[in-house]
Formats: structure tokens, sequence, C-alpha cells
């Protein structure tokens, strides 16, 4: 860090700084009080300060899920992505409307088990359903590495934001995620929800101003979609462009079917999942939570709206980076105190999700690591502790990286990760449904998923940017020996060879009679919900409500 | 009361046990699952982008591409109420 980055340069914007400040103190606020929101006894259990207790209702879930799974990275990523190469970065919106009838499906299930079980973890279950503890580490063990890169990118989100407002240097970063760090430790789950409610009311008033108050500025979406055609008819390369190329559609398709799937896999997703009170609270919010993705859909198009408000992405390390153009779009288009609540919106955004990712893989490591390999007879308060102290090495970790790391780094281990995470589909999803697999049939099919999947991505340059290698998630069939333009999803390919690996080497092991391993699960554990009589009645307030009440009907 | 819930769910067995003498939780009430083949409608309409892939008809001058996918949100919801509502028992 440079001397000069210590002090404050003089371009920075007061009153954007100012608003930003004050909204972030208000959540740190938050988060520090929210320890005692619906206070358990003490927090010396893994279900409380893992997953809030698990009885997160309906309106609660709605906020924690939607602050969960649209990350100040995607706020920032997305209209970037649109305003590089167009249509192809609308894959967000496919991918997050297929996303919850997906889980309205499946997610149900795994809310049951874990109700029934205790499982805390995806790789709880993956033990006790195929009887595997070298299994149930691999998932750990890919969750955790899937999920590192993610909470770094957040901090990605917050350093473009703090760019924009003319703060350089990367102390700003450091503070936000102490901060965080101090009282994820102190509140756990519970801080995320709470501050999830100020981060999405911050983000619905933005976005929703943007997208009537941006295009009337510029003259409507004629003007705005007819300025993007002609920046991409006027560059060199043809995979951008208002509309998909021929060569891009299955590409476009399978990106988004692949994330669809990987998106619940994630550690964090399905934490945010297992907090909430009963099966019924998932179903319903599978139809509520879309709200987000109608907002990111018109949150995409900003980047859309950077090109025709002729917006230059800032520099970072000597490029441009495409991340600014939508904190810039704001900069420029709204009055400073509007823009400083923009940037709130993202920052507090980033905050959200990085709470829940690192008390996801700090679970992941206690219950699946140290539970199961280091301390077998380890207490809950002691699973408490160590996943507590664990959340303090993931964040700080995810501060190293990037503050080491060129952030490409970050954005290259992101990409991989949305790949790699997918390879544990068989186990968990497939688990869900059914025993068909072998557990040592699932790793090989895992083995190899990871390997073709690492292995397609480091075989992937890309003209634009002119990195030979990780040049992106589309793998060109070419490479197969087919004489086409057409590309695929790295992870749906992957994926499938993940699945047909496990079929095989399962087939190979039922005839040779390999051993049986055990079933910790009965098939009526997946349709389980909540006992009413876990929910204890509220005392009546006053002496007729207390008659009404005990009086028969 | 309160004590004995508390001491319920912190004596939990960690799963580690079959589930025989584990009884949390009620059988879930729900029917007429089948319905869940409906969801395939969205998949159709959103995984073969073919269909879409063009900017006439526009819509307040955003082209077809965009305000088909938008528009498939609220499709979605309503279709998923539906099934929630017919899927969902009694209670």
């Amino acid at each position: 860090m440079s001397a000069t980055s210590l002090l404050v340069p003089a371009a920075v914007n007061g009153v954007e700084l100012g608003i930003f400040v004050f909204l972030f103190a208000v959540v740190t606020v938050l988060g520090f009080v929210a320890s005692r929101w619906r206070r358990a006894a003490s927090l010396d259990h893994l279900d409380e300060w893992g997953l809030g207790g698990r009885k997160f209702g309906s309106v609660i879930s709605w906020f924690l899920l939607g602050g969960d799974l649209y990350t100040a990275y995607t706020f920032v990523a997305i209209p970037a992505l649109l305003f590089s190469v167009g249509a192809l970065g609308f894959f967000a919106l496919p991918y997050t409307i297929i996303m919850f009838p997906m889980a309205f499906v499946v997610a149900p299930r795994l809310w049951s088990v874990a109700h029934r079980h205790g499982y805390v973890t995806p790789a709880d279950f993956v033990r006790g359903r195929h009887g595997s503890p070298t299994l149930a580490l691999v998932i750990a063990i890919t969750g955790i590495v899937a999920t590192m890169p993610y909470i770094a990118l957040q901090l990605v989100g917050i350093g473009a934001v703090m760019r924009t407002m003319g703060i350089s240097g990367e102390w700003p970063l450091i503070i936000a995620f102490v901060i965080l760090a101090a009282y994820t430790y102190q509140s756990g789950l519970r801080a995320p929800a709470l501050i999830a409610f100020v981060k999405d009311a911050l983000i619905y008033i933005v976005v929703l101003v943007a997208v009537i108050y941006i295009p009337i500025k510029l003259g409507g979406f004629d003007a705005i979609f007819g300025a993007a055609d002609k920046k991409f008819a006027s560059t060199p390369e043809t995979t951008d462009g208002v509309l998909l190329g021929n060569a891009q559609v299955l590409g476009f398709s399978t990106l988004a079917f692949g994330s669809a799937l990987a998106i619940w896999l994630y550690p964090h997703s399905v934490t945010g999942l297992l907090a909430s009170r009963s099966r019924d609270t998932i179903r319903r919010n599978m139809a509520a939570l879309p709200a987000y993705t109608f907002v990111l859909g018109l949150l995409a198009l900003l980047g859309l709206m950077a090109i025709a408000a002729k917006v230059t992405p800032l520099n970072a390390n000597g490029k441009p980076d495409a991340n600014t153009v939508a904190p810039l779009l704001f900069d420029k288009m709204f009055p400073d105190w509007f823009a400083g609540v923009a940037f709130a919106a993202i920052g507090i955004g980033a905050l959200v999700p990085a709470a829940i990712m690192s008390i996801a893989a700090a679970n992941l490591f206690t219950r699946n690591v140290y539970k199961e390999y280091l301390r077998k007879d380890a207490s809950p308060a002691e699973e408490a502790r160590v996943s507590r102290l664990a959340s303090l090495v993931v964040k700080a970790g995810a501060v190293a990286v990037i503050l080491a790391l060129d952030p490409q780094f970050s954005i290259d281990l992101q990409l991989i990760g949305g790949v790699i995470i997918v390879q544990t589909l068989p186990a968990i999803v497939i688990g869900l449904y059914s025993r068909a697999l072998h557990a040592w049939g699932l790793l090989a099919g895992w083995l190899a998923g990871m390997v073709a999947g690492l292995y397609m991505l480091y075989d992937t340059a890309n003209a634009t940017t002119g990195k030979a290698h990780f040049g992106g998630p589309q793998y060109a069939l070419a490479n197969f020996g087919l004489d086409t333009k057409v590309t695929i999803y790295t992870g749906v390919l992957a994926l499938a060879l993940n699945l047909v690996v496990a079929f095989v080497v399962t087939a190979v092991l039922r005839v040779t009679r390999a051993p049986q391993l055990e079933d910790a699960t009965a098939a009526d554990d997946y349709e389980v919900e909540a006992a009413p009589a876990h929910e204890v009645a509220p005392m009546p307030a006053t002496v007729e409500e207390e008659r009404r009440t005990v009086t028969p009907t | 009361m309160a004590e004995e819930l508390r001491h319920e769910r912190f004596t939990r067995p960690s799963g580690r046990e079959r589930s025989g003498d584990d009884r949390r939780g009620v059988p879930a009430d729900e029917r007429s699952t089948g319905l869940y083949w409906l969801f395939l409608v969205p998949f159709v309409a959103l995984f073969v982008p073919w269909i879409f892939n063009s900017s006439s008809p526009e819509l307040f001058g955003i082209p077809f591409f965009y305000w088909y996918q938008l528009a498939w949100v609220p499709l979605t919801v309503c279709l998923t109420v539906v099934v929630y509502r017919a899927t969902r028992g009694r209670s």
C-alpha cells in the first residue's frame, strides 16, 4: 500500500461519502444489536449462531435469501457484462427465474431431512445419506473452496464503489471487513438477516428510481438500445451485440441452466434455506423471491444505459475495469445525495452475502472437518465457538486474497467456483431422491468432473482480454474436433462427465458386490414438516384474550 | 415449558444415529405433486433462446429479447403460486 493511498484525495465527493458512511454506520449498529433480536437463551449452539435458531419465518427468510443470493458483485458484474458484451450478459435473467421452480421442487426435501436429523451443512446430509465421511469431506472442501473467492469478490464490489467516490487504496475495504467480521462473530446469522432489511429496501429504491429516471434523461429505451447497437457493431469482436450471435445461443442457455443448478449448491444458499422455520416457508418463498429477479433484470439494463450515457470505466491495474460502470452511471446521472444512497446500497449489499458465506464456510469446517476428524466428541457449545473463530479466519483469508493477489485472480477463482460447486450435484440433489449412486461412484464422478472442468477452464483463451487461460466459462466444441463455433458452459459439460462416471462406477461396484454403506435417513424423512407443538403460543396479552383462547368454542 | 423445549433442541441427536429414535417433525401435508411438471413450461420458454432471439416486436423501445425474458418473471411467479396452492394440503 503506498503512502498516498492513506490520504483522502481531493476528488472525493463529500456528500456521497457522508451518506455512504452514515448508512454504513446504521447497519453496523444493527449488526451488533442483532445478537439480541429474537434472542435465544444463548448463542452457544451452532443452530443459534450458524442458523439463527432455525426459526426465520416467510418475511425474514425472504429478505435473508434475497440478500444472500443477489450479491453486490452481481449488482456490479451483471451490468458490467452487458456493458461489455451485450445480450450474453442477460443470461442472469433466465438463470434467476428458473432457479426458483427448481428449488420449489427440491429444496423442501433438503429442509425436511435436515430438520429431522439436525443437519447444518450440505455435507452433513451427504455424510448421513451416503454413509461416507470421505465423500462428506470432499463435498465440504469443495464448498469452502468455491465460497472463498465469492467472499473476496464482495470486496471487489465495495472497491468499485469506493473508487467511483474517489477513494483509492485498500484501507476502507479492510475497515469494512473488520467491522463485518466483528458483528458476524458476535451475532451470527441474525446479523445479516437484520441488515438484509436495510440492504434490500435501499436496492429496491435505487433500482426503481434508476430505471425510470435514467431512461428519461437518456431519451428513452429506443436511444439506449440504439447506442448499444452502434457500439457493439463498431467493435471487431463477433461475440458482442444487442442480440445473441448464432454460435452463442447454446452457450447462453447452458450458462443460465448451469448457473441455476450451481446457485443452490453453494453452502451459503443452503444456510439460508435451513434457517427457515418450516418447509412451507421455503415453498412460499420460491414464489416471492423472483421479485428480486425482476430488479436484477432491470439492473442489468443499466449496463446498456451506461453505453448510451457514454460512461468510460475507471482503470484498475492499467486496464479498464467494467465493474465500475454501474457506480459511474449513478455518479453521472443522480444528484450527489442519491448517488450516495446508491453506493451505500451496493456496499451494504456486499456485507450481507459476505457474512452468510463466511458463516456457511465456517459451519462446513466445524461440522465436517473439525468434528468429524479432529474432535469427535465436540459439544454443541464447542462447535459454536469453533465456527465463530473459523468465520474470522475465512474473512481474513478473503481480504488477504484480494490484497495479495490481482483481483482478476479472484474473478478467475469465482469462475472456477461455479464449475466445481456443480460437481456436488449428484451427491446432494440425486441423493435427495435416491441411493442409486454408491458413495464411491459419487467420489469417482466428482473427481472426473473436477479434473475435466478445471482442464477445460485452463484450456479456454479469451481474445478480448488477451488471456491465454481461464478466459471464460464457455468451452468451444471445436476442441472436441467438431467443425463449429458453438460454445457450451463448462460446468454443464463437466457435470455430464461426472454423472456418466458416477453411474458407470456404481454399476461396476454393484457387479463386484462392493459393501453397501449405511444410510442414516429413511424415506419419510424427506417429507417432514415442522411440528406445530414446537411453536410456543404467545402469552395472552389481556384477560379477555386469555378467556377467549382458553374457553372451548 | 420453554426450558423443556430448549433441552429438546440442544440434546437432539447429531444425525449419526438411525432415524428410528428421532421423530422430529410431522409428515408434510402436500398433494398432487404431479403438478410440478408444469414447471417445464418456463424451462422450455427460457432455455430455447432461438424462439426469442430477435429485436421485434419492441415494447417501449425495448427489443423482444429483453422484454420477453422480463415478462417470464411475473408469469413464473403466477405459475408457482398456482402450483403452491394446488399442492398444499388442507391445513
